[in-house]
């Protein structure tokens, strides 16, 4: 424990000193959470669990917590299964295990704490006898409010600082670039018919998509006969040409061409999209399906400049460093708001005289329009 | 294995019920859409799944949609698809993008980046062709692997199994079942209790009656709150519980998107027979202390197939194997409680204190913190607790204090 801490993160673990050592702290991606939970285990000297929701987090932990405090760290989890006073596991494993892990760690550290308020992690949380408890996020707010639930799993928000608080002194200064581009005739049409088709099926059958059921109501309703079932196939189709838009994809030629001297990341929707690019454009792709191996020999290779872009859907959304990574692409996504941030987030970690940059590709004229408007709606897009 | 949106339900008071098909129905589908995937047979794992969705699809209602979706997942469970070597198309792959970035980086306004040329160059260099290179790009996807062939069961088979299949899905969202069984044959009882302990379930087995057996069924949490993490092993329990002559079960189920709490009961007779002739699976544990034992020069055989312990009162107990010695027949059973259950510990003093006559020797893990001696009062019973690996020779030390200080010539 050598390392001087930044401002923000001696401010950080001193909250959560004064909140009885239980709390979340909101950090940007980049920003050292890592450190602050280091500063914590130090602070309190207890066996620690360090739970996080990836293997190549776990692989981070590890590394970090070997490095900075020199004792062997246990892993629970890919196939690993040693028990030691500081010990990393994914939250999946953690779950399976609970029975041996609860009782034996006074503090718990839970990365990406945002994934914790679904009903198996909250119940391996329960379980968990540790009176001291550290949530790290970048992102707490969760689409379907259970964020709520982390004031009782963890704690309350103790400490929150923004990209733009950082951005500049402890983070990369950072642009972003939003592209629309249009549908060709063809396409314009089939968009239009398929989107009327969805869109009346909504009107004759009373669902509002803005309201919180809106999409379980659609999918229940559309369920039941041809015609829903026509309308779920002409929202996904729409959809489709929303996210895939040929326009787009010739873009993200142009964008591979002027970036040919950096290191882009390339983010999707869906994983249909990520190979059709990977498959045009020649470029690495992980997914989830892409095995340990290859997928590190992928992310080793952006770092050290044998690969100048790799694409991916969503798994690279989080936990995954790679400092010299300094533009993002994103080709479509949903309208989250969190996953927005993440992937700016990717290539926001400082590096002498780096400056990032983001483009958003959006199909004007398109519901993605709506979704760019809806997932920007943070002070990083201001 | 059917998954629970699969499964037609409906709510009666505070129970759940399956919704009755029609065997003749489930028959007619299975062969219908058995008859898709062996038309599929040779191509990709994605054009079987669009074309039985389709295919399903095409039911007049949700619910003749959703059995045929049901059916057709069996179809599919049933066939085998080719899985190319990962390697290879990584390789390829790491071939293609390397030299695709190399080219990139190079590329000029006038001399732009070509893709054909990239997969010209890698063809070439591997002696095949370009679409060959593209065919293989990404032939290790799940959706790219290809039928080769349809194993499912018969139709009729399939139509006959299918109650089993919709009350295993249900299972999926129990958090605890009770069993109620009768089997004339023990070898029905050892291949459902071998099952038990393979899933790593905790029964608590007792006998109500001469004939019957009664065995509850849950997992460590369930203690701490009702939870249906174990319902996949409570699931997959089914078929070797439904494999007795006659079956009840009765399960708490947590049901829909509310969770809400339910009950599923079910009865039926030997309608799985055939699983008692498959061969009990053996803990992996298991099968190695047996190959390590095997190899000691020791005087003792291994019997795979022990007896059913049972104390009247107190409860059964099912020892994995017994450890037979060659010069007087002297046995000693041997349980492996494994590291996932304080509780099944203690259940086993709890029994060799209500006095639990043969000699035993129990294996737990140490990361169960329970010492070896709690049973250092008993001479028919001792606890060996073991790091990470079961040691061979550590247990042979044990059956021989067992075998000399029990009553002596009690071959049990």
């Amino acid at each position: 424990m050598r390392r001087t801490p930044r401002p923000y993160q001696a401010e950080a673990l001193a909250a959560w000193q004064a909140a009885q050592h239980r709390g979340v702290v909101v950090l940007p991606t980049g920003a050292g959470k890592t450190w602050v939970a280091c500063l914590a285990i130090d602070d309190r000297r207890r066996s620690t669990l360090v739970l996080a929701p990836t293997l190549d987090l776990v692989r981070q932990w590890y590394d970090v917590l070997r490095t900075t405090f020199g004792v062997p760290v246990g892993v629970v989890g890919g196939g690993d299964y040693d028990i030691q006073a500081l010990t990393v596991s994914t939250y999946d494993s953690a779950y399976l295990h609970m029975e041996h892990l609860g009782n034996r760690f006074g503090l718990v550290v839970f990365d990406e704490c945002h994934h914790l308020p679904s009903a198996a992690y909250a119940l391996a949380a329960r379980a968990a006898v540790a009176p001291f408890r550290l949530g790290l996020t970048a992102t707490p707010e969760r689409a379907d409010g259970r964020h709520a639930d982390l004031d009782e799993l963890v704690g309350p928000i103790v400490y929150r600082k923004d990209i733009v608080d950082l951005a500049g002194d402890y983070l990369a200064p950072y642009d972003t670039v939003r592209l629309s581009v249009e549908l060709g005739a063809a396409d314009r049409r089939l968009h239009d018919e398929e989107r009327a088709i969805y869109r009346d099926f909504l009107a004759r059958n009373g669902i509002r998509m803005s309201s919180p059921s809106g999409w379980s109501d659609f999918v229940i309703r559309s369920a039941r006969n041809d015609d829903g079932r026509r309308a779920m196939a002409a929202y996904r189709r729409q959809r489709e040409i929303a996210f895939a838009a040929p326009a787009k994809l010739d873009y993200v030629g142009l964008l591979l061409d002027r970036h040919r001297d950096d290191r882009v990341l390339l983010f999707t929707q869906d994983n249909a999209t990520a190979y059709e690019l990977s498959r045009r454009f020649l470029i690495p792709i992980i997914t989830h399906v892409t095995r340990v191996r290859e997928r590190s020999e992928i992310l080793a290779g952006l770092a050290d400049g044998r690969y100048g872009a790799v694409v991916t859907s969503k798994v690279l959304n989080e936990g995954v460093d790679i400092p010299e990574a300094n533009v993002a692409i994103v080709v479509s996504g949903s309208a989250s708001v969190r996953e927005h941030v993440q992937r700016l987030g990717r290539v926001l970690r400082a590096r002498a005289g780096k400056r990032a940059l983001l483009y958003e590709l959006v199909t004007a004229g398109t519901a993605e329009t709506f979704t760019s408007a809806r997932r920007r709606d943070h002070s990083a897009y201001r | 294995m059917l998954t629970a949106d699969l499964v037609g339900v409906r709510r009666h008071g505070g129970e759940l019920r399956l919704t009755a098909h029609d065997a003749g129905k489930v028959e007619a589908l299975a062969s219908a859409l058995a008859a898709t995937a062996r038309a599929h047979v040779g191509q990709p794992r994605e054009a079987l799944d669009a074309a039985l969705d389709e295919q399903a699809g095409t039911e007049p209602g949700a619910a003749d949609r959703r059995l045929a979706a049901a059916v057709a997942k069996l179809i599919v469970d049933g066939c085998r698809f080719e899985e190319p070597e990962a390697e290879a198309a990584g390789l390829l792959r790491r071939d293609v993008f390397l030299r695709a970035a190399a080219a990139r980086r190079a590329a000029t306004a006038t001399a732009p980046f070509d893709r054909a040329a990239v997969l010209g160059a890698v063809a070439a260099e591997r002696g095949t062709t370009v679409a060959s290179v593209e065919a293989g790009l990404y032939a290790d996807r799940p959706g790219a692997h290809r039928l080769l062939a349809v194993e499912a069961p018969p139709p009729a088979a399939l139509a006959a199994g299918f109650p089993l299949a919709a009350a295993q899905a249900v299972l999926l969202r129990a958090t605890k079942v009770t069993a109620v069984v009768r089997a004339k044959q023990a070898a029905i009882y050892r291949h459902l209790f071998r099952t038990l302990k393979f899933l790593r379930l905790l029964p608590a087995i007792t006998a109500p009656a001469p004939d019957a057996v009664r065995i509850e069924l849950d997992g460590p949490f369930s203690l701490f709150q009702g939870s249906t993490r174990y319902g996949l092993q409570l699931g997959l329990a089914l078929p070797a519980i439904a494999a007795c002559d006659t079956w009840s079960i009765d399960a708490d189920v947590r049901w829909g998107a509310d969770r809400r709490p339910l009950r599923f009961r079910l009865a039926g007779h030997g309608i799985a027979a055939d699983a008692s002739e498959a061969p009990a699976p053996v803990p992996d544990e298991i099968a190695a202390l047996v190959e390590a034992f095997e190899r000691l020069d020791s005087g003792w055989r291994i019997d795979r197939e022990p007896a059913v312990l049972d104390l009247p009162g107190a409860g059964l107990c099912v020892p994995d194997l017994a450890f037979v010695r060659a010069r007087d027949g002297a046995r000693v059973h041997f349980e492996l409680l494994g590291f996932w259950s304080r509780e099944a510990v203690w259940r086993r003093v709890e029994l060799v204190q209500a006095g639990l006559r043969d000699r035993i020797l129990f294996a737990a893990s140490r990361d169960l913190r329970v010492g070896e001696a709690v049973l250092d009062g008993s001479a028919t019973a001792a606890l060996y607790t073991f790091a990470r690996v079961l040691s061979a020779r550590e247990i042979l030390k044990r059956i021989e204090r067992l075998a000399a200080e029990a009553p002596a010539g009690t071959p049990v």
